[in-house]
Parts: C-alpha cells; structure tokens; sequence
C-alpha cells in the first residue's frame, strides 16, 4: 500500500480506520501498512484513542426531555435579566439620585446679591430696628 | 427594596429636613456676608465712593449689634417680606407713623403689640375692638398697631 500521508485523502483513511468503517480489503492494507510506517502508525493509534475516549462516553445517559429543560433554563436566564434590567437596575438609579439629592451639601455660599437689595435690607432692619423688642 | 434600605433612607430624608428647619433665617444683608472678601469688595467698589462708605458704616453698625437682636430683626424682615407688596408698604409706613408718636406713647404700642403676640389671631381682633383698647389708644394709635399687626408671629 502506497502511504496514505501522500495522497490527498489520508485523514479520510485514517478517521475511518480509527471509526472502523473502511471496507475489510481497504482496511487490512492499511493494517499492513502501519507495520512498517511510523507516521501513519502513531496517527492510527491516535484515532483509535479518540474512538475508546468516544466509546467510553456513551455511558452518560441523557434524560427523554433533556432538551426542553435546556431551553426551559434559557428562557428562566432571560426573563431574570429582563427583570433586573427592568425592575433592579431603575430602582438602584432611583435610590442613588434620592441619595445624591439628599447628601448633597448647599454649595458653598456665593450669591450673586445686588447691593440695592443689601441697602434696601438694611433700610427695612433700621425701620424695624424701632420697635425694639416688641414684637 | 428592602426594609432595611427604606429606613436609611428615611433617616436621610429627616435628617436634611431637620437641617434645612434648623437653618437661620436668610437675608440680602446674610447673602452679602457669605460672599467671599474679594467677592464683597468687587460688589462695593461699583458703587459711588459715597454710596459705597455709608453702606459699609451701616453694615459695620449691623454687625456689631449683639446676636440676638440681629436674630430678631432677621425674624422680622422675614416676616415683613413674607407679606405681599402692598401689605409691606402699609407696615413700613405704619412703622414711620409710630416713629413719629412721643416715646412714652411709642411704649405704650410697643406693649400692647407685645401682649397681642400672645394672642392667637382672633383674640388679638377681639382686642382690638374692646372698650379698653380704644379708650388706651387714640384713633392714629389704633391705625397704626393694626397696620402693625401681620408683623406679629402667628399663633
């Protein structure tokens, strides 16, 4: 057998050696021709302990509605983030700004006062000023 | 939200509103004094050296009266301005007429107005319109304490 590395179709032969779906001639070539090639024979042994690693696996069993619990999860994830978008995240921004527009300090004061309102003040503080502490 | 966050919050909220009740009572003359040294000289050197020398007399005179009758006068300018307009000007012209009285009958106002004060508001019209009041007071007198009168707290 000429080796399988050379021509374009080598994975082909090799997968399907390790999957054990070549015809019996085809594959007892193959067998033949392991013998004596290293390349060919390490990339075989390689297939066939994908395919044990495979066989093994089977043993997990799935349950009948396997899928519809999968989907049923996929939903629950985004009706919970269409909750926290809607519901969570507006009531954090809420309590935030009411803690922001309680904390926050008058600025320190520097009003733009027009001294006519200062002499008008001091005018009604003098006219007041007269009654004393009667009222 | 849980409970535990609405009572922070609450507390926030009677805390800031305790602050703001507790805060003294603000004037054009306060405002002036918050302004910063630079702030406040800016302010005065646009007026007329004249202008600007009597208004920082007056205002020197202001600060040196003691605390609480600058408290009191604070109380009553903020009592005046809450008034409308044309109330205000009745009050300060009454204050003008009762400036004009002889002291001693100044006094006798400034103790009938004091003793009002203790009066809730229908009472102090009840006083107003008894025999004793208009037998004490003269008929400007008696113009003048009720044109005085919205000056007095509420009861």
């Amino acid at each position: 057998m000429k080796c399988p590395l050379e021509f374009d179709r080598s994975a082909e032969l090799i997968v399907g050696y390790g999957a054990r779906t070549l015809d019996p001639a085809t594959a007892a070539a193959f067998e033949r021709h392991i013998v004596s090639c290293d390349e060919c024979r390490a990339a075989a042994a390689l297939q066939k302990a994908v395919w044990a690693a495979l066989d093994e696996s089977q043993d997990l069993r799935v349950c009948p509605d396997f899928d519809r619990r999968v989907f049923e999860r996929i939903a629950q994830a985004e009706r919970r983030g269409r909750w926290l978008w809607q519901v969570l995240v507006p009531a954090a921004a809420s309590i935030a700004l009411a803690a922001v527009l309680l904390l926050r300090q008058p600025p320190p004061a520097q009003p733009a006062v027009q001294m006519e309102q200062v002499e008008h003040a001091l005018d009604d503080m003098d006219l007041l000023k007269q009654l004393g502490a009667a009222i | 939200m849980s409970g535990r966050t609405l009572l922070v919050i609450a507390a926030m909220l009677v805390s800031t509103l305790s602050a703001f009740a507790r805060r003294p009572p603000k004037t054009p003359i306060d405002d002036f004094e918050r302004m910063s040294p630079e702030q406040r000289q800016r302010a005065l050197n646009r007026l007329p050296p004249a202008q600007r020398t009597k208004l920082e007399e007056r205002l020197q005179r202001f600060r040196q009266l003691p605390p609480e009758q600058q408290g009191a006068l604070r109380n009553l300018y903020n009592r005046l301005h809450e008034l409308p307009p044309n109330q205000q000007e009745s009050v300060r012209k009454a204050i003008n007429r009762f400036s004009d009285q002889a002291p001693k009958r100044q006094q006798a106002m400034r103790d009938e107005l004091r003793s009002m004060g203790a009066l809730p508001a229908p009472d102090r019209e009840a006083r107003m319109a008894s025999r004793e009041f208009r037998q004490n007071f003269s008929r400007r007198e008696q113009g003048i304490v009720r044109d005085m009168l919205p000056l007095l707290p509420s009861r």
